[in-house]
């Protein structure tokens, strides 16, 4: 049996069903959400699984960490990162306006406080490729209380201004404007941007960010 | 010259490696740009110059729920007309009072001539003078100079901007009287 479980929701089967109904081949759900093995709880024979929280003892005699993830958690990963790619994709972000994956994440993060920055950052690398998805994740962080955020979300800023699409830099340049923090200033003025108006962009934040 | 103001996000624009430089990304229409209502595209008028595309900016920020930096692309209002677009004046929802008849409406818009207008935006930001952007500090002042000259009043705002009276409060508690 594999150690990676995802017990099935209703939540989470709604989304796919929705989704599948409504942007047909366009796109697959199940490969922007990566990393999580489905496996069927009923058939897998586990019972209980929502119980199954990882309580073991860690030490094993080859003192090996045999402790499996917890089938609860990994679940909530899961619908974490529908709802967040849902809802990125049924709304696009716009300038000036709250979004409502913006929400999600948050709640999240408080709910889930060890797990949700990790969770974030799987999600953006999972969809490292899907340029638009990739920069509204990054826009959604910028519009969150760095106090949640940080350290992973201005990691995530700093590693995306050197993303190869110009959308997505510019989503961080955007995150780290949003923060306001002078602390970053550093990776912004080492950016040889190439796109004039991101490079504009860039130094009036600079500038903002300096005052 | 009179120009048609319109919030685009920058980066929907710029072209893909998959897509032939001459065309235009679908998402830069459908991903909120060109969004119309009742077959109505809202846009600003103004001048070509700076101060003026700020009134357009506060018209615009006055109306979001946060503050956050917004690029604005202008369009020749001639060009429009010529081009057989309906063009009509109508109320625009901001609360800088002084403003809202700067709002037009291009009318009657079917798909053709979304993508026509797309073209317009697209020949309009290769003229870099026709493409302004205003950062979240400029934003911040624009507001906040509004609040002090008395065109904008906290109490005006909506229930849905809470957030945004808040960084305004905030902004003007900071700012040098």
């Amino acid at each position: 049996m594999s150690n990676l479980a995802y017990i099935q929701t209703p939540l989470t089967d709604s989304y796919l069903k929705n989704f599948k109904k409504e942007e047909k081949d366009d796109y697959d759900l199940s490969k922007l959400v990566q990393n999580v093995e489905i496996v069927d709880v009923k058939a897998s024979g586990i019972s209980g699984a929502v119980e199954m929280f990882s309580q073991g003892d860690s030490s094993t005699s080859n003192g090996q960490d045999q402790r499996k993830p917890s089938i609860f958690i990994i679940s909530k990963e899961k619908d974490f990162k529908f709802e967040v790619i849902y809802t990125l994709i049924e709304e696009p972000i716009e300038d000036g306006y709250s979004h409502p994956a913006e929400n999600i994440i948050e709640e999240t993060i408080k709910t889930y406080p060890l797990y949700a920055g990790n969770w974030v950052q799987s999600l953006y690398i999972d969809n490292l490729n899907n340029y638009t998805l990739a920069a509204g994740i990054l826009r959604c962080i910028g519009r969150l209380n760095p106090n949640i955020t940080q350290p992973w979300g201005s990691i995530m800023a700093i590693g995306a201004l050197l993303h190869f699409d110009v959308e997505v830099r510019e989503a961080a340049v955007r995150a780290i404007e949003m923060w306001e923090d002078p602390t970053i200033i550093g990776y912004l003025e080492r950016r040889e941007e190439k796109v004039p108006w991101l490079a504009d962009y860039i130094k009036q934040v600079i500038k903002d960010l300096k005052r | 010259m009179q120009y048609l103001a319109r919030k685009i996000q920058m980066g929907r624009w710029e072209i893909k490696p998959y897509i032939p430089a001459e065309e235009i990304r679908a998402d830069a229409i459908t991903g909120g740009c060109l969004r119309t209502i009742d077959d109505n595209l809202s846009l600003w008028q103004c001048k070509n110059s700076r101060e003026d595309v700020e009134e357009i900016a506060l018209a615009l920020a006055s109306g979001m729920q946060q503050i956050e930096g917004i690029k604005i692309v202008l369009l020749n209002k001639e060009l429009l007309e010529n081009s057989n677009f309906s063009i009509e004046s109508s109320t625009g929802r901001t609360p800088v009072v002084d403003l809202c008849d700067r709002h037009i409406d291009v009318t009657k818009l079917t798909m053709i001539k979304i993508c026509k207008i797309a073209e317009h935006v697209k020949f309009a930001l290769l003229i870099a003078s026709q493409f302004y952007q205003f950062t979240k500090a400029q934003i911040k002042v624009i507001l906040c100079k509004a609040i002090t000259n008395g065109r904008i009043k906290l109490d005006m705002l909506g229930k849905n901007q809470q957030k945004l009276k808040d960084e305004i409060e905030k902004a003007l508690a900071v700012t040098p009287k």
